[in-house]
């Protein structure tokens, strides 16, 4: 035992003697916390658009008003003609362009049809589906006014549905929300696995890995003494990560914080057995590192981090549930947002468990056979 | 007669095709120091390899101190000491941190640690330089700091794979006399090296060549096997002249250095033959001696046969 808690105290020794490195440690996943929760927010608000009114009556003027008043939409340009709206679209300035065709006032007092022509910029094809799920919307809503007016007037009394939306576990549907329990897990996910592999392909490279193994240290010990440091550094990162969300993005934390922070150690062996497995295959630190990114990225896309599982196609489908950071995800997410335990999130945390086993079996023996 | 602290039986080791280690027999002597001596890719380092538990044989085994090591790795560990080509410090460990935690490793006992430490670092002139980062070092002194860290539990057997390779002369004498000290405090060594005058300083040579043990003698005795005869030419034209001589027959080998022209003659052949041979030639030779064989020359002789 004593022996490896020295060689957890060289490896702490090594890294506070890289000054560049222990501040990358921990300032590294405050920024990507900062990064990923300001630019990965799904919310649309703020739409960008342009106003193309031929009509110019009161009616019309009130009609687009009704999109200024929704609080989604930014009216930035009022066109004079048809020639603008290529310009404004071409140039990213506008999302968005609403057509109110000449006569739309007219055809309103005499209960005609009106063809109203809307414009979505459609590169972003999320965005733009969410935008024109906004503007069906107020259009109909829009209608749905008019409709129940004339009906009023010719006392006439039908029936009407509305709904009351309520979103459950996130009710302002903040999506930094819902990005914070993701950082978590891709920043811990990242480090531990990249510095793990790095530590062991270094004393490899460095050749002290030899004098290791004619000392009288057994494997076992020369493993968890190089990867007990890398699970603390995991979990302060998870905690400092936990933090940032928490007081600057006002994450709420609805679940048990013992049982996130227990099934973190949980999903830090998962992570930390793949940096095993990679040094096993790396030569070098420069070959560890590129491989971890290599294996990282289909990880994080994979997962659910940002992409829904339930879109993807199913034999894609098929191999998410060999990645250990799905389940984390749920797991995270789940304690984080919705406040459920382990009668929910038991597959999880069973799945994470056999992969984690499976994932360390192999990576120990590999380990074991290259050493020979 | 000394007592046997390391047997080595019929060892042998194969990579893939390649036969690293073939079928050798060795016995070495508490105290001695025995080198083991051999060109590049004769099969040293695997021998070392062999000898400290990092690799396996294929088939034969070693005896440490009655423990057979592939069977018992972990019991002979303490026994030994091995510092290998290219040693493994810490490189942004000090030369006290690196020292400690092989202190550590090996689990040196504190009270005599100190002591024993600074009586190191004191005799191979290191004390000025305890606190500075290992990567900092100069070569010679990356050299002593790794054999301190391979001596720090004190084992009874040392294993030097080729310790004074890429060292200034300076540090290698520095090195040698640490390793004079350990000899005389009681300690088996067992050194590895592609340099002759190297392992002349040995009390007992192996000759290693392809993986095989082709001669285990003491420096003398093994020049006394020497059947031939070492002359030394000195002429104008070196290279002209060894390229004549290796056409002899009787002439089992020529080696220049500068102008002069090291020869190793069958045991039957004549000295004063070469000469005429090479002034009917049209050489002009300054001078023909006889010299005494050295270790690198019986080593050319046993190659050569």
């Amino acid at each position: 035992m004593s022996v490896i808690v020295h060689i957890v105290k060289k490896e702490f020794l090594q890294v506070i003697r890289d000054r560049a490195f222990l501040p990358l440690l921990f300032l590294a996943p405050i920024l990507q916390s900062m990064l990923f929760g300001y630019t990965v927010a799904t919310n649309v608000d703020n739409i960008s658009t342009a106003i193309l009114d031929r009509d110019r009556t009161q009616d019309s003027r009130k009609f687009i008003e009704s999109f200024s008043n929704s609080g989604y939409f930014r009216l930035k340009y009022y066109l004079q003609s048809d020639s603008e709206i290529d310009n404004l679209l071409n140039g990213g300035k506008v999302k968005l362009v609403i057509n109110v065709p000449e006569g739309f006032s007219r055809k309103l007092k005499r209960n005609e049809p009106i063809n109203l022509q809307v414009i979505v910029d459609g590169t972003d094809s999320s965005t733009a589906n969410v935008i024109l799920g906004y503007t069906k919307d107020i259009v109909q809503r829009y209608s749905l006014r008019i409709v129940l007016q004339l009906l009023k007037k010719a006392q006439v009394r039908v029936p009407t549905v509305d709904s009351r939306f309520r979103a459950w576990y996130n009710p302002e549907l903040n999506s930094v929300n819902y990005i914070v329990p993701g950082i978590i897990c891709t920043v811990i996910a990242i480090v531990t696995t990249m510095l793990t592999s790095a530590a062991i392909v270094r004393e490899r490279e460095k050749g002290t890995l030899e004098q290791l193994m004619v000392s009288p240290i057994a494997p076992y010990q020369l493993i968890l003494g190089k990867v007990l440091p890398f699970m603390l550094v995991g979990f302060v990162d998870a905690i400092v990560v936990l933090l940032t969300g928490v007081f600057w993005f006002k994450v709420p934390v609805h679940g048990d914080i013992p049982l996130l922070l227990l099934l973190t150690i949980l999903f830090l062996f998962n992570t930390l057995g793949m940096g095993i497995l990679i040094s096993t295959i790396s030569r070098t630190q420069q070959q560890a590192m590129m491989t971890t990114l290599f294996l990282m990225i289909p990880w994080i896309i994979l997962s659910g981090f940002i992409f829904p599982i339930e879109n993807m196609p199913e034999a894609i489908q098929l191999i998410t549930y060999l990645i250990p950071l799905r389940y984390f995800l749920i797991i995270i997410r789940g304690i984080i947002l919705k406040g459920v335990g382990l009668y929910v999130l038991w597959p999880q945390v069973l799945a994470l468990t056999v992969l984690g086993a499976g994932i360390l079996t192999l990576s120990i023996s590999r380990f074991h056979k290259r050493l020979e | 007669m000394n007592e046997i602290v390391i047997a080595v039986n019929n060892l042998t080791k194969r990579f893939d095709d390649l036969v690293a280690v073939d079928d050798v027999n060795l016995q070495i002597h508490k105290g001695e120091s025995f080198a083991l001596l051999g060109p590049d890719g004769s099969g040293k380092t695997t021998t070392m390899r062999l000898l400290c538990g990092i690799l396996t044989p294929d088939s034969g085994n070693i005896i440490i101190n009655d423990i057979d090591i592939s069977k018992h790795a972990e019991k002979s560990r303490a026994q030994i000491g091995y510092m290998p080509q290219r040693f493994g410090l810490y490189e942004n460990l000090s030369v006290l941190q690196n020292i400690n935690f092989f202190s550590d490793l090996y689990t040196v006992d504190k009270t005599i640690r100190k002591k024993r430490i600074d009586e190191y670092l004191e005799f191979s002139r290191l004390t000025l330089f305890a606190n500075r980062l290992a990567r900092q070092l100069s070569g010679g002194m990356r050299q002593k700091l790794a054999l301190i860290c391979s001596i720090i539990h004190n084992p009874p057997i040392l294993l030097l794979d080729e310790p004074t390779t890429g060292v200034d002369p300076v540090s290698r004498r520095d090195f040698w006399k640490i390793l004079h000290r350990l000899l005389a405090g009681g300690m088996t060594l067992v050194i590895s090296t592609p340099y002759m005058d190297e392992a002349e300083r040995c009390n007992r040579i192996g000759l290693i060549h392809k993986g095989k043990m082709l001669l285990v003698n003491t420096p003398n005795e093994l020049k006394k096997q020497l059947t031939g005869k070492v002359i030394e030419i000195k002429c104008d034209e070196p290279h002209n002249v060894s390229k004549l001589l290796k056409k002899e027959k009787s002439v089992i080998s020529a080696q220049t250095f500068n102008d002069k022209i090291r020869v190793l003659l069958d045991e039957g052949a004549n000295p004063q033959n070469i000469l005429s041979l090479l002034t009917s030639k049209g050489m002009n030779v300054v001078n023909v001696k006889e010299v005494i064989p050295n270790v690198e020359d019986i080593f050319i002789s046993k190659l050569a046969k």
